[in-house]
């Protein structure tokens, strides 16, 4: 979906914070699969 | 003090507890309970009786739901800034962040958060649709209100751009 500029930074902002950075790290190395959560 | 939060690549509730904890510079311990398992409820329930996360535990006390969450912290922790110090953005940080808790369940249902993939291309919804306009709506006004670099809300708006960022 498309966002205009204001938006993409401030998603990309948020996005580099480092705090999210350390959640999305963790994030992503979990195993635990939710089958609901992974269907298109 | 210790915070009780779902799976980190699915629990956006979770993600906004942790966040506003993690803003306060406390230390803290986190306890993670895995989600949609025949055990999960009563998991939680050892922390709080409302079986949902996150939850936040100090001392004696447990705080459930993240806004309840949030607002704790902001009284516990006032050093951190939780909240604007002028009164006015302070209170359009507050209908931001409590329009965010109670609204947008269009997008959220149709995009919920999934660190580990992108998902496929999905039509578009105009519920959805409306929902994300309405996100970047506020956004922007803001942006007018206070500034480019004065975003008021600080970090509770979290969750919600996680899933506009898997909006793209």
């Amino acid at each position: 979906m498309a966002v205009d500029d204001v938006a993409r930074a401030y998603i990309d902002a948020v996005l580099n914070h480092p705090a999210m950075r350390e959640w999305y790290e963790a994030a992503l190395a979990e195993a635990w699969i939710v089958p609901s959560d992974e269907v298109d | 003090m210790k915070i009780v939060i779902g799976n980190k690549n699915y629990s956006t509730w979770s993600l906004r507890g942790w966040l506003a904890l993690k803003q306060t510079g406390a230390e803290f311990t986190e306890v993670m309970v895995p989600l949609d398992t025949p055990n999960t409820h009563d998991a939680i329930r050892d922390y709080s009786s409302a079986r949902r996360v996150p939850v936040l535990i100090d001392g004696s006390l447990s705080v459930w739901d993240r806004l309840a969450i949030v607002e704790y912290l902001a009284e516990r922790f006032p050093q951190a800034g939780l909240w604007p110090a002028d009164r006015e953005a302070r209170a359009h940080a507050r209908a931001v962040v409590a329009e965010m808790h109670s609204g947008f369940t269009a997008l959220r249902g149709y995009y919920p958060m999934n660190i580990r993939r992108v998902p496929a291309a999905r039509s578009r919804v105009d519920d959805v649709e409306a929902d994300v306009a309405r996100i970047v709506e506020i956004w922007r006004e803001m942006r007018t209100r206070f500034g480019a670099g004065g975003f008021p809300v600080r970090i509770f708006q979290c969750g919600r751009c996680v899933l506009c960022a898997r909006c793209q």
